[in-house]
């Protein structure tokens, strides 16, 4: 793109967004002469600029918005019509700059419609002008001598026009605007040799007048550039501390006093540069009154918007990752938080609500404050809506103090809204507003007081670039964590802070408090150590949880330059980017919520309390299989999804009893059975719970060894029943239990499926080693398999012929045709998930949802499903019997 | 050693494609005693390596950053790329600068040997039955008379997705 023009957009951009903010103040405060005069000059400039550059379509309709603007700048008064119409205008303009950004020229088009109406506005108030001149008394002295001054000068100017050629008329405020000296409107003078000298001088002394103008000298500078400059200081950082080692080595105290002076000059460098990325917080306000205006026409509200602290100063990209945020909490002011103005009158309140929006540095972060005077927030009522929701028992919740049930309207899908408006109270957002807070380190606290007002206060980091950070270590390998998440650091001993294994989850007794643990070595699939003593936890904070990390050694703080990772690296959510330290290595920076991600730490959720935390499951790596040893055979697994939680009772809690292992859980005994030849003589035994068919069972094992993430292939065929076959896991083969062996061991119900009725059966799958897997299994189970291995040979199958049972993967599930399925209302869909995502996804009306490697429950399904159809049969055929009501899924 | 290599190899390429046909300049990298050329216009830089830290949990075929003067780059690894057993002593200590997609990468090598100037006409296509990881990563041969030579295809070997 031309580099004129390129400069043009973005220029013109910044100029739109001032331009809005000033319009609405200048709405309510017409006298507000500077207002006036800034949008004047902004959309001068425009008009200029367009006019050097050919944008004809441009030109005319910012000619149309100054005239109009002109006539306001003379005294007429701003009406709610010339705003509105100078609206239309700028978003006209928008529109058109944004085009042209895409096409590099102007669209073709009119724009009548937009100047019509103008030009009618004016020739409406003509006269008006001139008389508003004449009688406005001066009440403000100090803005007076300005404005007369220049419409003064317009008018001279306006006298010579005529003189001029008729291309000048086009720019008959040209001359007329003093404070505008751009180069471009110069450039564009010079085709008019009529244009007479004393515009120029006039030009001048206008200069001198706009000299008290606060337009701080700037220029352009890329991101890019900044950031290269940002490269080299570190960089010179880096060698300013090799030359310090050096001499320190050396002694040499000559270079001390030089080497001194280096080190300041590096490090103010440093801080000067970081100064370069920041940006007023203004260009984020700019945007926000126009916002509140046209929410207090579409929700019929009256507001009064008071912005504070547009000056402080905060990283651009900052600035722009939570432009989002703010305008939502803003809409939300609004629309929930401020009451209709009748509502408010009768309350004793002012009509128009208060919309308050302060930014101001506190304790090296900046402070966003969003406050409104409105209802306030009912903490009854989202107390029973979480109830409601399932989120806790009701006397959980009742215990919780009112800032924490605050936190419940930060969750998905959480509004107490009583009513859906177009403009908020769907319950979406709140919790988008927290992710990408966070995604920048942000975080966000809400006060409230009913009746009165709430307040949510946005905590957001200076800087994205430089950030504190702890370094520590872990398997020999240096690690850094952001400062902000890290609460302590705590050394691990063997009284008050004690490291436990509960039901499998490490956990650190800290004072009252139970923080779930892992180890960064084991998070990061490097070789963990095997005793804890002399390590440390490091506690971190995220969205009100408390988790920890055990590490080896704490190094230091350190000020890093983060620089994020590439997409390469966007499947390793553990990480946020990484750094250069002092010494010139690079080290990796841990994302703490990555983390806790990967520890199954909820963040989201409050609920889990007293009475859910005995029966809490198992907090553990999230993935796809359990990884333990029983008996003297290979290492074992099974679906991480079937197993419920894992738990340690004595042996003394387990019964025999027939052939049968039983364990007292909580008033009931829950049959056990040992796999393998699992070592019965301890005095705790380690059992897997079970659930399958709605039952629940449990596996005695020796010990659980890992928990893995894998999407290994099952080698089948396997000779022994209680496994479904051998699996390649990192080079060593293990076993893959089968449940529904177990299962029906622990009930006798197994069913012998070859005695079961048989089904016409399609499988269809574009993985072969599904097909593979599964085709010999149903097979051999008696049932006739037909195989498809798209959707549309799927589909092709199913109008041809009926099937009983449908197996499919949830790839080819969403291209199935819904008419042809409709047609065979029968059959049963069987839809394979690959165990993680058992029973998360919604899934199809009817569909049931099975583990893929649950080989046993698969048969079982389909036999169930059968036996259900031929007892049915002899009813009436037409009864529509109800799908399968259990999904039978083990997540 | 690379400016010289660079300027050496253009003066004969500009040489050489006036006289006959064209004419393309490779650098020579060895690894596990094995040499592959890689084009002399597409290495940024070379030079030796200092320390790499690994990324845990990445592909073991990423060794890992590189802290290349002030420019944090990812390192990877010719010989894991190619299946190889993992160096000793003085394997990959050097590093070839390159560049995928904007994106600076660097490419760890045995050694790196001189400069070869091919000829258009030696080139032949990858036979189909060369092994499967190395015709993965290369994309042609060149024919010498002492033997053949694979080319390195640069945007294979930095293609994780």
């Amino acid at each position: 793109m031309d580099e004129l023009l390129a400069d043009f957009l973005s220029e013109s951009r910044e100029h739109i967004e001032g331009i809005e903010s000033y319009l609405v103040s200048f709405e309510k405060n017409p006298h507000d002469s500077d207002a006036v005069t800034q949008i004047f000059r902004l959309v001068h400039t425009i008009k200029g600029t367009t006019g050097f550059l050919g944008l004809t379509r441009l030109q005319t309709i910012s000619h149309a918005c100054e005239t109009l603007i002109d006539t306001l700048r003379s005294g007429a008064p701003p009406t709610a019509e010339a705003v509105s119409l100078l609206l239309l205008g700028m978003d006209r303009i928008k529109y058109m700059i944004a085009k042209v950004g895409e096409l590099e020229q102007e669209p073709e088009g009119d724009d009548r419609d937009i100047i019509a109406p103008i030009e009618a506005y004016l020739q409406g108030g003509q006269e008006e002008p001139a008389k508003a001149e004449v009688s406005e008394p001066a009440p403000e002295a100090a803005a007076r001598p300005k404005t007369k001054q220049r419409p003064a000068k317009a008018k001279r100017a306006k006298e010579q026009q005529p003189a001029a050629s008729e291309p000048a008329k086009q720019e008959p405020s040209l001359s007329a605007e003093p404070s505008e000296a751009a180069s471009a409107v110069q450039m564009a003078k010079e085709p008019q040799p009529a244009q007479p000298l004393e515009a120029e001088t006039k030009g001048k002394e206008a200069e001198q007048t706009a000299g008290k103008d606060k337009t701080p000298d700037t220029i352009r500078i890329s991101v890019l550039a900044i950031q290269r400059i940002m490269d080299l200081v570190s960089e010179l950082v880096l060698t300013r501390n090799q030359i310090l080692e050096l001499s320190r080595q050396y002694n040499l105290a000559q270079v001390k006093a030089p080497l001194e002076r280096l080190s300041t000059v590096t490090s103010d460098l440093q801080d000067a540069v970081m100064r370069a990325r920041m940006q007023p917080m203004s260009r984020l306000f700019a945007s926000i009154p126009r916002l509140v205006r046209e929410l207090s026409v579409s929700l019929n509200k009256k507001y009064n918007l008071i912005l504070e602290g547009a000056d402080t100063e905060l990283d651009r990209q900052l600035i722009e990752a939570i432009r989002d945020p703010l305008m939502h909490l803003i809409r939300n002011c609004a629309d929930h938080g401020i009451e209709t103005p009748e509502e408010r009158l009768a309350n004793g309140k002012p009509e128009a609500g208060e919309i308050m929006i302060a930014a101001y540095y506190e304790s090296g972060q900046v402070h966003l404050e969003i406050a409104d005077d409105g209802r306030g927030l009912d903490v009854d009522r989202i107390r029973e809506k979480a109830v409601e929701r399932g989120l806790g028992s009701r006397e959980a919740i009742a215990r919780m103090t009112d800032e924490e049930v605050y936190r419940f309207i930060l969750m998905p899908g959480f509004s107490t809204a009583a009513q859906v408006t177009n403009v908020s109270g769907r319950g979406v957002g709140m919790d988008v507003v927290i992710s990408s807070l966070s995604s920048i380190g942000g975080t966000i606290a809400l006060q409230s007081t009913k009746g009165k007002g709430s307040k949510f206060i946005l905590q957001i980091p200076l800087t994205l670039a430089i950030a504190p950070a702890l370094v520590v270590k872990a398997a020999g390998q240096q690690f850094a964590i952001p400062q902000q998440c890290v609460n302590e650091a705590v050394g691990v001993d063997e009284e008050s802070h004690t490291l436990q294994i509960v039901e499998n989850a490490l956990v650190l007794k800290l004072r009252d408090e139970i923080i779930p643990v892992a180890e960064l070595a084991a998070i990061l699939g490097l070789p963990a150590a095997e005793a804890y003593n002399d390590k440390l936890v490091v506690i971190l904070g995220l969205r009100g949880k408390k988790f920890g990390i055990v590490v080896d050694d704490v190094v230091g703080i350190q000020e890093i330059v983060v620089q994020p990772l590439g997409r390469l690296f966007s499947g390793l959510k553990v990480y946020s980017g990484n750094t250069i330290l002092g010494d010139g290595s690079v080290i990796l920076i841990l994302d703490p919520a990555g983390l806790a991600d990967v520890m199954s730490v909820e963040l989201a959720s409050e609920a889990i309390h007293q009475q859910s935390r005995e029966e809490a499951h198992i907090t553990a790596m999230a993935s796809n299989l359990i990884l333990f040893k029983a008996g003297s055979g290979a290492p074992k697994v099974v679906p991480r999804s079937a197993v419920l939680r894992i738990v340690r009772p004595k042996a003394s809690a387990i019964y025999q009893a027939d052939q049968l292992y039983l364990y007292r859980c909580q008033d009931r005994l829950v049959p056990v059975l040992p796999v393998d030849d699992v070592n019965r003589d301890t005095d705790t035994c380690l059992i897997l719970i079970i659930t399958l068919h709605d039952k629940t069972f449990g596996l005695w094992v020796d010990e659980v060894l890992d928990i893995v993430e894998t999407s290994g292939e099952i080698q089948l065929a396997s000779e022994t029943p209680s496994i479904v076959g051998t699996m390649d896991l990192r080079g060593t083969a293990v076993e893959f239990i089968d449940t529904g062996y177990y299962f029906g061991l622990a009930y006798q119900a197994s069913q012998n499926v070859t005695e079961a009725p048989h089904a016409n059966l399609l499988l269809v799958g574009s993985d072969p080693g599904m097909q593979d897997m599964l085709s010999p299994v149903l097979t051999s189970a008696g049932h006739k398999v037909t195989a498809a291995e798209t959707a549309e040979q799927a589909n092709k199958l199913l109008q041809q012929a009926n099937f009983g049972v449908i197996v499919l993967d949830a790839k080819s599930r969403n291209s199935l045709d819904e008419t042809v399925l409709s047609r065979q209302p029968d059959a049963l869909r069987l839809v394979l998930s690959d165990g993680q995502k058992a029973g998360r996804e919604p899934g199809h009306e009817g569909d049931v949802l099975i583990n893929q490697f649950d080989r046993r429950g698969l048969l079982d399904t389909i036999a169930a499903h059968l036996e259900a159809l031929s007892a049915r049969v002899p009813e009436a055929a037409n009864v529509n019997v109800a799908p399968l009501e259990k999904d039978v899924s083990f997540g | 050693m690379s400016a010289n290599a660079t300027t050496r190899a253009e003066g004969s390429a500009a040489a050489s494609a006036v006289a006959s046909g064209r004419k393309t300049s490779f650098f020579t990298v060895y690894v596990n005693d094995s040499v592959f050329g890689l084009e002399v216009k597409e290495a940024q830089a070379i030079f030796r390596v200092g320390s790499i830290t690994p990324i845990p949990l990445m592909q073991k075929e990423v060794a890992g950053f590189i802290n290349l003067r002030g420019k944090v780059v990812v390192a990877v690894s010719l010989r894991r790329r190619l299946g190889a057993p993992p160096a000793e002593g003085n394997g990959e200590s050097v590093a070839i600068g390159l560049e995928k997609g904007g994106e600076p990468f660097a490419l760890l090598v045995d050694r790196v040997g001189d400069v070869l100037t091919l000829p258009d006409s030696a080139r032949t296509d990858i036979p189909p039955h060369c092994d499967e990881l190395q015709a993965r990563y290369t994309r042609d041969l060149y024919v010498l008379e002492s033997g053949l030579i694979p080319i390195l295809d640069v945007q294979r070997l930095f293609d994780f997705s």
